[in-house]
């Protein structure tokens, strides 16, 4: 029995994929395995792959009046523009990035959907703490794609910002100077759920500056201070040594197949 | 404790519908509770046919979209284009002001009495 799907026993399938080199169709791929594990045509999944520079944004962005601006900006800085079907606002990625898409049936999956963001936010910050990064859960005020259960970092000299105690789970009040590591949405339907995550491991520049632009045409606040790279807080952290954690985590919690 | 109101039915898919003609939709208030602050609504069009259980539309919260399930077969008639202009409204009042569209019912779908579905979900029946 998994912490995030008391009602499953099934192992989990790890599948890498690469970059179709058409980022549209990745975010795609996501949708059509959701609807896949719903039918029981695949089991219970997690999909990884680096995808090529990707500006995704959200359903609500393309109502604002500088949406337009928005995505010209995003092509202009090679980010290739698409809007994905998971929650929250625009969001930038490229190779340096590890997209992981969990896959799970579970008969009542609108109800757990808070509860998945605390339990898959805390595993995720503890394999960024598994490398040596001082990773927490909690929204920073004026990251891109705001929300509570960001995982975000810490540099080594806010370290002593922390609350005595080491960290806590759930979302909490975050210390200055953090920075956002890894992004999480879901899209949930009758039956399953997929809960969609970005850890931003490398080159954490063309993601700022992108992102500068972007919000700047959405008018919507974004400090760019609050973007960075486990790379930035770790120097040498790598997209392959995350993801090696990550499957290491996951099986600490149930049996992982395939891969 | 999120309401259930008697005098209404449910899907399993947590949408509740009237008995009117025709009749009116939405989400049950322990939906909205669970999926916490509404901020975007996707509706079907009018005149739109929607299918008992398939997706019709979508609701997003922070960070999460959920598809809407049609709980019955019919015709769409209207939609509340207060609730696309302000989400938060399915949490402020899901059984009034909150709905989400009328439909000219040609079939129902299985749908729950009020007890039913707060047995199944929570929420007090009132």
């Amino acid at each position: 029995m998994s912490l995030w799907n008391p009602g499953s026993e099934a192992p989990l399938t790890l599948w890498r994929t690469g970059a179709s080199g058409d980022p549209a169709e990745d975010l795609h791929a996501g949708i059509e395995l959701l609807g896949q594990v719903r039918s029981g045509e695949r089991p219970p999944t997690l999909r990884m792959y680096r995808p090529e520079p990707t500006l995704a944004f959200g359903q609500r962005d393309v109502r604002l009046p500088g949406y337009s601006a928005a995505a010209e900006a995003a092509a202009a800085a090679g980010f290739a523009p698409v809007v994905r079907k998971a929650g929250g606002r625009a969001a930038a990625y490229h190779r340096g990035t590890l997209i992981v898409d969990h896959v799970e049936p579970a008969a009542e999956a609108m109800m757990g959907h808070q509860e998945r963001f605390r339990i898959l936010g805390e595993l995720y910050a503890s394999t960024l703490r598994s490398l040596g990064l001082d990773a927490g859960v909690g929204e920073i005020p004026g990251e891109y794609c705001p929300g509570e259960y960001s995982v975000h970092g810490l540099p080594a000299a806010a370290e002593s910002s922390r609350e005595a105690g080491g960290p806590r789970p759930g979302p909490r009040v975050v210390p200055a100077g953090a920075v956002k590591l890894v992004g999480t949405a879901q899209r949930v339907v009758a039956g399953a759920w997929l809960f969609s995550s970005v850890f931003v491991v490398e080159d954490s520049a063309p993601i700022r500056s992108v992102l500068t632009d972007v919000y700047d045409s959405l008018g919507l606040p974004f400090d760019p201070r609050t973007a960075g790279a486990a790379e930035d807080l770790v120097p040498g952290t790598t997209v392959e040594e995350l993801e090696r954690a990550l499957v290491a985590a996951y099986a600490l919690q149930l049996e992982i197949v395939g891969g | 404790m999120s309401k259930v109101l008697s005098t209404l039915r449910y899907s399993a898919e947590h949408e509740w519908i009237d008995n009117a003609s025709p009749a009116k939709v939405g989400i049950s208030q322990v939906a909205a509770d669970a999926l916490g602050d509404v901020v975007y609504v996707d509706l079907p069009q009018v005149g739109a046919t929607v299918t008992a259980g398939e997706a019709c539309g979508e609701v997003e919260s922070t960070k999460s979209v959920s598809d809407l399930y049609a709980p019955v077969s019919g015709t769409v008639v209207e939609v509340n284009q207060e609730a696309v202009d302000n989400p938060a409204i399915l949490n402020e009042d899901p059984y009034g002001a909150g709905w989400l569209f009328t439909v000219e019912v040609s079939e129902e779908g299985p749908l729950l009495s009020a007890q039913e579905y707060a047995s199944a979900n929570g929420g007090d029946v009132e």
